[in-house]
């Protein structure tokens, strides 16, 4: 058999970047919950806060972890699997990737070790400064590489000149035509995310009638945060949505199902569909009539554009396109659906007292990580056969590695990486069924900033601190 | 009132927090105009501030 | 001015402060594997888990480096080193994980420090075989690879890996002999003892069979005769000196020194390999980015760098001392 490198060079950056993007995700929005808690501690010395703070900085420490390794993968992958992309695209990519690992990778491990260990090292208010750096790292970290992905989606700011890509204007570089809408949606997936997460786990304790206060607090702000949150995404998307239609509108209507030039009118909004590449069409299709239209068109009777107004040799393949889409769209609908029921029975006062609400927040509670991996799956599924829309095609950026090569690394990285994600979930779930701590009566620091920089301090602090003695056994 | 003429209020409450729920999406996601959004978004953000600062009973509820 | 030399400047200063930093992290990984009291294992890793993330980020921004300023050169230099790149990452991302994991475990923390271990002494070895494949020379043809994935699996670039390897132990060892107190400092006193002849010695055999492997390098001694060889001699003075002040008054000097011999061996492997980037083939100007892109790069570097020391260092600061007998308490 022979494998074509090409399609495994693909399956393997799929691989990776899928399971990497899960932790990033989860992290983004851990971040900034921790950061927000540790504010909210400081601000109301509330107990439950600082509770809610060293349980979740335990789930984030795991997930930032990985997260970290797993990218580390990524940014020499592309030269690995995609030496002539790297080659082509090094140029206008490569300098933000730079600017993403100085400006946001320094600042997140420079200022992770304090917000993990510092706690008793450091007085409070560095300590939340430390915690607020991660988070920004965080959120400028996403920032440059959206800014990386979406010069690959829509490049500008370029000239090729015999082969070679050269910078002419490093602000369209960046502040490329769909950056600006792409950011903001990733992030708020993110904070989304991490809303759900935490929602969840308070549900599960509330559900089991252990750590009430624990619960009570983190379903409150996990569904607040989720409501806002959910209803700016939707309407993100609708923008983004009409962006891409500009911009790559062969995605778009690989997205909505339709093949021929016009669709019917009014159009149904599919959900599930067979197509059939080959032939251009679908096998069979269902879908909800006018939504379609309603949706699409903002009319009652406007048709879509299908696939077929896009040459055969430049579509995307529209199964990968269409479910993605509708597995993330599905998501934010039952996502919608939740805060809507959470609104509802916070008007009733009943939010942490309806059983079977509770059981649809745990079963939500990944929901942000499904939705986000679907929306990827349409951006970059969606941008083929380009890797640099328009410029590259991602048959021509393969590195020149053999098939086997890539094949037996593949496996390499499925066989490490489940045992990276069997571990976390194990550690996690462990993690939840213990339990938050109780809170040290007073867990303050070793003291202010200054005097945490003396070194006798320093030393004294680990051996004579009294909350760390009212910790040991 | 009976525990009849709660449940019939609680289920037309239900329905209307559906309706509402679905009007807010298909304004929010832009199905009357971008302006239209805008303003669905803000009022619903309002709403949901205001609706977060109402008290949560704290027994468990032997009605649910 | 002479841009890609600023950039190339830049990328051999990440990979220097990576060697420096991670070195010694790796070497207190490897360390792991040959220290069987659970207590001081605990006490090894914890030394290092505060900073470890920061020292690690300097490999990402060599490798960013290149592809932003020598893309040619990444395109070459990546699928050349398909295989050692691979195992590298999946090392380094073993044992980064094994930081967060070992410390949820109580009774099966070996498991985990063993993983640790591996993880950390394949990517040394990894890193060194790099270098050697980078010593022998790629195949190059119309500026794209055209050699064979297992080209790097020779003998040169095996003596090499393990010169690295050697090389990261003493680091590691320098390092605990800074930070421990009690059993692992003799520890410490013991392990720097038997690496740093080892690591002179294979230092030595690489850089005599240099010679020999690579026509390049014969060119480079005769151009710079007298920089090399001083480069040698104070490279053995400095061996000298580490064994001297092992176990001694200083916490620091060993660590110091021989952050020192790495210094001098990557002074020496610059001398050797400029003007190219990929190795006695291709000069570092052949193989850049258009001006706009090293500007950018060198703007971001110039302003951010200070900043990413500053509280890089600040870091360490707070972590400072001896590593508590403890942990961190948290």
């Amino acid at each position: 058999m022979k494998l074509d490198p090409t399609v495994v060079a693909r399956i393997q950056f799929a691989f990776t970047v899928s399971f990497h993007i899960i932790f990033p995700t989860i992290s983004i929005g851990l971040a900034t919950f921790l950061a927000i808690v540790e504010g909210l501690w400081l601000k109301t010395k509330d107990a439950v806060y600082l509770q809610i703070y060293r349980f979740w900085l335990g789930i984030f420490a795991m997930s930032f972890g990985v997260g970290v390794v797993t990218g580390i993968v990524l940014s020499f992958e592309f030269g690995l699997g995609f030496a002539r992309f790297a080659q082509i695209a090094g140029p206008a990519i490569g300098p933000m990737i730079a600017l993403e690992v100085l400006t946001s990778f320094f600042l997140e491990a420079g200022f992770l070790g304090i917000m993990l260990f510092g706690l008793h090292r450091v007085g409070p208010k560095l300590h939340f400064f430390a915690t607020c750096m991660v988070a920004l790292g965080t959120l400028l970290s996403a920032s440059w590489i959206l800014s990386a992905n979406s010069w690959m989606q829509t490049p500008d700011g370029v000239s090729i000149q015999n082969g070679h890509v050269a910078v002419t204007n490093w602000l369209n570089v960046i502040v490329n035509p769909s950056w600006l809408y792409r950011l903001p949606h990733m992030l708020a997936a993110a904070y989304i995310t991490g809303s759900f997460f935490v929602a969840g786990v308070g549900a599960w304790y509330l559900l089991h009638g252990k750590h009430e206060d624990f619960g009570r607090r983190t379903v409150a702000l996990g569904t607040a945060f989720a409501t806002i949150l959910i209803a700016g995404q939707v309407f993100l998307g609708d923008i983004l949505y009409g962006t891409m239609l500009r911009y790559q509108p062969s995605k778009m209507q690989a997205a909505e199902g339709f093949w021929e030039d016009h669709s019917q009118s009014p159009a149904p909004y599919y959900w599930i569909i067979a197509p059939d590449q080959a032939h251009q069409r679908n096998r069979f299709a269902i879908g909800i009539p006018y939504l379609g239209s309603i949706w699409l068109t903002h009319s009652l009777r406007g048709q879509v554009n299908g696939l077929k107004n896009t040459p055969p040799d430049r579509q995307p393949r529209m199964v990968m396109v269409f479910y993605g889409f509708r597995i993330m769209y599905g998501m934010a609908i039952l996502m919608f659906g939740v805060v809507i029921t959470s609104l509802w029975l916070r008007w009733q006062g009943r939010l942490f007292t309806t059983r079977w609400f509770l059981h649809a927040l745990l079963i939500m509670t990944p929901s942000g990580v499904i939705a986000t991996l679907a929306g990827w799956y349409v951006a970059e599924t969606g941008r083929q056969p380009w890797v640099i829309w328009g410029i590259l095609r991602t048959a021509d950026a393969v590195s020149p590695v053999p098939a086997g090569a890539l094949l037996s690394t593949l496996i390499a990285f499925v066989c490490i990486y489940a045992l990276f994600i069997t571990a976390f979930l194990v550690f996690t779930f462990r993690m939840i069924r213990r339990g938050p701590e109780l809170a040290p009566a007073h867990a303050e620091a070793s003291g202010s900033l200054k005097n945490a920089l003396r070194p006798q301090v320093m030393n004294n602090a680990a051996s004579s601190h009294p909350a760390l003695e009212e910790q040991l056994p | 009132m009976s525990r009849t003429e709660i449940s019939a209020m609680r289920a037309t409450g239900v329905v209307i927090a559906n309706l509402l729920g679905a009007v807010f999406f298909f304004v929010i996601i832009g199905v009357f105009g971008l302006s239209e959004a805008i303003v669905g978004l803000l009022v619903f953000v309002s709403l949901a501030l205001l609706i977060f600062r109402r008290p949560q009973t704290k027994e468990h509820n032997s009605e649910t | 001015m002479n841009l890609p030399l600023l950039s190339a400047a830049f990328a051999a200063f990440a990979i220097a402060l990576y060697v420096m930093l991670d070195g010694f992290d790796l070497g207190v990984g490897a360390l792991l594997l040959i220290q069987s009291d659970e207590h001081l294992r605990d006490h090894m890793v914890d030394s290092i888990t505060p900073t470890w993330d920061g020292n690690e980020t300097w490999l990402i921004m060599a490798g960013v480096a290149l592809l932003a300023a020598f893309p040619i050169a990444y395109s070459i230099l990546l699928p050349a080193f398909y295989l050692p790149l691979i195992v590298m990452l999946l090392s380094l991302g073993l044992r980064g994980v094994a930081f967060e994991f070992r410390y949820q475990v109580d009774s099966h923390r070996r498991i985990w420090d063993v993983a640790f271990s591996f993880g950390s002494i394949m990517a040394a070895l990894m890193q060194g075989l790099i270098v050697g494949g980078l010593i022998q020379g790629v195949t190059i043809t119309a500026n794209r690879f055209s050699g064979s994935v297992f080209d790097v699996f020779r003998p040169f670039p095996l003596v090499t890996a393990a010169a690295v390897l050697n090389g990261y132990l003493v680091l590691g060892s320098g390092w605990l002999h800074l930070k421990a107190t009690g059993a692992l400092r003799l520890f410490a006193e013991r392990m720097l003892h038997r690496a740093t002849p080892l690591f002179a010695g294979l230092a030595a055999v690489s850089c005599i069979a240099s010679v020999f492997v690579q026509p390049g390098i014969a060119a480079a001694w005769s151009a710079h005769s007298v920089p090399l060889t001083l480069i040698v001699v104070l490279f053995f003075s400095t061996f000298l000196a580490v064994m001297a002040v092992n176990g001694g008054h200083s916490d620091i000097l060993p660590f110091a020194l021989a952050l020192g011999l790495f210094g001098l061996g990557m002074s020496g492997l610059v001398l050797v390999v400029y003007p190219n980037i990929v190795p006695f083939r291709l000069p570092l100007w052949d193989a850049a980015s258009s001006t706009l892109s090293h500007v950018f790069l060198l703007i971001g570097a110039a302003v951010v760098t200070p900043v990413v020391l500053a509280y890089s260092a600040f870091a360490y600061r707070v972590f400072r001392g001896k590593t508590p007998e403890k942990g961190w308490g948290v």
